[in-house]
């Protein structure tokens, strides 16, 4: 099977898990107390008038399954109703939001893999030796760490006393110089636990591909060690590694929702918990779906690298 | 002046059970062009002793002794030059071949990554050369096969892909160890017809096995280790037709023969020593019919046990030290049958 068949039929294989999260998520709403019209006018007097309109409006009326129909057509058009909180639409909300959180994201999880996997190999490869250690007292405090105190302790020493990054969010583009160089603080916030995950993942992935034989193999026909460790043996432990990336991308999507509010960071974590306090609930809706659709096609991108990676996967 | 000098080599394993002498005084020689078999049980230090001419030996272990090949000392090598001979001079071929292959890169990938080390060729160049040393070793279609992943491969095709990389610097020995081991029987034939196609005047090879019938069929002389050091050294046909160490004699007898009236093969009573704490005197003596008390008190050196010297065993019937005699005699049932019981053939 070519590496086109292999994806586009793990892309199929999602389908069944989106309907599953669609269903999940429009049926977090009925699960609610009251209806959906109480929420909406929690702001102001409900007249019987206006109550039968909205329920209307909303198709409240409709048979449950029609309901959902109607509200999957809406969501697939990308439209996601609008806010109870003001007039603006969620998706203008989302539009904002989401670039934010993909970039803080990203980030970390860069942050995580650049510093997780070479120290990692670093250390199986110098094994028991200066490094290892130090390494492994670095990835247990990094993982024991709530990473909350982890940024208020960035944001004293690198904002407060030694000055060097913005505590505040800077008004400018997201990809501007001073967005990116505030965007620090926060990946390595949130990607410092992943980081140490990956040390210790890589670390004992690449300490058990070292003993297999092709290792004594690529030495024989007279290969650097270099060579032999990042072209060899790497690239045969990178396949475990991308397997916990794609679940560390519902791990770090998780935790941007603390991250955000303490550093200010105006991505979705941050709309989120708003949206939650103020029972708009057509935002929290709208978050949840995008979140779990963001894990899902994560996992994709994980099956596809997968396979990319090892040509046996493919067959 | 031989291609391969080993003298006094030991090979020792830290490991947290105390400390194995996996090889224990081993010196031999290989002539350019010569066919050297290297035989004995599992554990015995063949394989121990071949990682250690080419440096691969496990982080655990240490190496005492002088290695030269053509003249340079191995042992004093740097990382640069023991590359530079390691699939460049001296090519390798493991037991296990499906294993000793990596599993994300292609066949020809990873000869073509063997001619770029060791030639000028460079690119296509490397590739084109993997594809005619595939071709070489005998694999049909070699143009496809190259692009194909081992795990596409059969054990047979992988072993042949793997005595191409072994080829691709044009070295001039080959360390085979135990490169028969786990094919099946008419591969294993196959394999060795093609190494016996390559060994030529220009490809020494020192076949390591544990297959007394694939050495007898290949090699030119032979040294037969046990507990780490070599107690018997003579040309094939000397070694098969006449041994003269109690326990090559043993081995011999343990081998099944076509044509063999015996009910019951006669196995060497015993074990392999452990090499952590070997027994004093002849390592072999607990295990010896004929082990006397001078056999636990002197170590027996690899004596001649004729006039050349050609044939030479450790035992100490060769020193005058035993006062018993070596009883032993081997029936051959060599290919043109002749014994008794009446070879099929």
């Amino acid at each position: 099977m070519s590496l086109r068949r292999y994806v586009l039929r793990r892309a199929l294989l999602t389908l069944p898990v989106l309907f599953g999260v669609s269903v999940f998520t429009f049926a977090l709403v009925k699960f609610l107390p009251g209806t959906p019209v109480d929420y909406l006018l929690q702001f102001q007097e409900a007249t019987p008038e206006l109550r039968a309109s909205l329920r209307a409006q909303y198709h409240l009326d409709e048979p449950l399954y029609r309901q959902y129909a109607l509200w999957l057509w809406d969501v697939l058009h990308l439209d996601f109703g609008d806010r109870v909180v003001s007039d603006r639409s969620v998706r203008a909300a989302l539009a904002a939001r989401l670039p934010e959180t993909l970039a803080l994201g990203g980030a970390a999880l860069l942050v995580a893999l650049l510093v997780g996997v070479p120290t990692g190999v670093l250390a199986a490869v110098n094994r028991g030796g200066p490094i290892d250690e130090g390494s492994r007292i670095a990835a247990l405090a990094g993982i024991a760490t709530p990473n909350f105190w982890l940024g208020l302790l960035l944001i004293l020493l690198f904002g407060v006393h030694l000055n060097l990054v913005p505590v505040i969010p800077p008004v400018a583009p997201l990809f501007a110089p001073e967005s990116l160089a505030f965007l620090a603080l926060p990946a390595i916030t949130l990607g410092t636990a992943s980081a140490a995950l990956f040390t210790r993942l890589t670390r004992s992935a690449v300490g058990e591909e070292l003993r297999k034989e092709y290792v004594r193999t690529a030495r024989a026909k007279g290969l650097d060690e270099r060579t032999v460790i990042v072209k060899h043996v790497l690239r045969n432990s990178l396949i475990s590694v991308v397997t916990v990336a794609a679940v560390q991308v519902a791990v770090l999507l998780d935790g941007a929702v603390v991250i955000e509010r303490v550093f200010s960071w105006p991505g979705l974590g941050r709309l989120l918990v708003r949206a939650i306090l103020q029972r708009d609930f057509p935002v929290v809706q709208a978050v949840v779906l995008l979140v779990a659709v963001g894990v899902v096609v994560a996992n994709l991108l994980a099956d596809v690298v997968y396979a990319w990676l090892d040509p046996r996967i493919r067959y | 002046m031989a291609l391969l000098e080993v003298e006094d080599l030991v090979v020792r394993f830290y490991t947290e059970g105390g400390v194995v002498r996996a090889v224990d005084g081993l010196s031999y020689t290989l002539d350019r062009g010569e066919r050297l078999g290297v035989v004995g049980e599992s554990g015995a230090g063949k394989t121990a002793a071949a990682l250690a001419v080419l440096g691969l030996l496990d982080e655990s272990g240490r190496i005492e002794g002088e290695i030269r090949f053509d003249g340079e000392s191995l042992t004093a090598a740097d990382d640069d030059r023991l590359q530079a001979i390691r699939g460049g001079r001296i090519g390798t071929v493991f037991q296990d071949p499906e294993a000793a292959l990596n599993p994300v890169y292609t066949v020809g990938e990873q000869i073509a990554e063997a001619v770029r080390t060791h030639t000028d060729r460079d690119g296509a160049a490397a590739n084109d050369r993997a594809v005619a040393l595939l071709d070489r070793v005998g694999i049909p279609d070699p143009a496809t096969r190259a692009d194909q992943y081992p795990h596409e491969f059969s054990g047979g095709m992988a072993q042949r892909a793997l005595v191409a990389m072994a080829l691709a610097g044009d070295p001039d020995l080959l360390i085979a160890d135990e490169p028969t081991t786990g094919l099946d029987v008419t591969v294993q034939a196959q394999l060795l017809e093609l190494l016996d196609d390559l060994a030529t005047a220009d490809l020494a090879v020192q076949l390591v096995s544990h297959d007394l019938g694939v050495v007898a069929e290949f090699c030119d002389r032979v040294l037969v280790l046990y507990a780490g050091q070599a107690v018997e050294r003579a040309p094939v046909d000397d070694l098969f037709y006449e041994p003269k160490h109690p326990y090559t004699a043993g081995l011999l007898r343990s081998v099944p023969r076509i044509g063999d009236s015996r009910d019951r093969l006669s196995a060497l009573s015993g074990t392999t020593p452990d090499l952590s704490a070997p027994p004093p005197g002849c390592r072999f003596h607990p295990r010896c019919p004929y082990a006397e008390d001078a056999c636990t008190k002197h170590d027996p050196p690899l004596a001649a046990t004729d006039d050349s010297g050609v044939h030479r065993a450790a035992c100490l019937a060769y020193t005058g030290d035993l006062s018993g005699e070596l009883t032993f005699s081997v029936d051959v049932v060599d290919d043109d049958g002749g014994a008794d019981g009446g070879d099929s053939r």
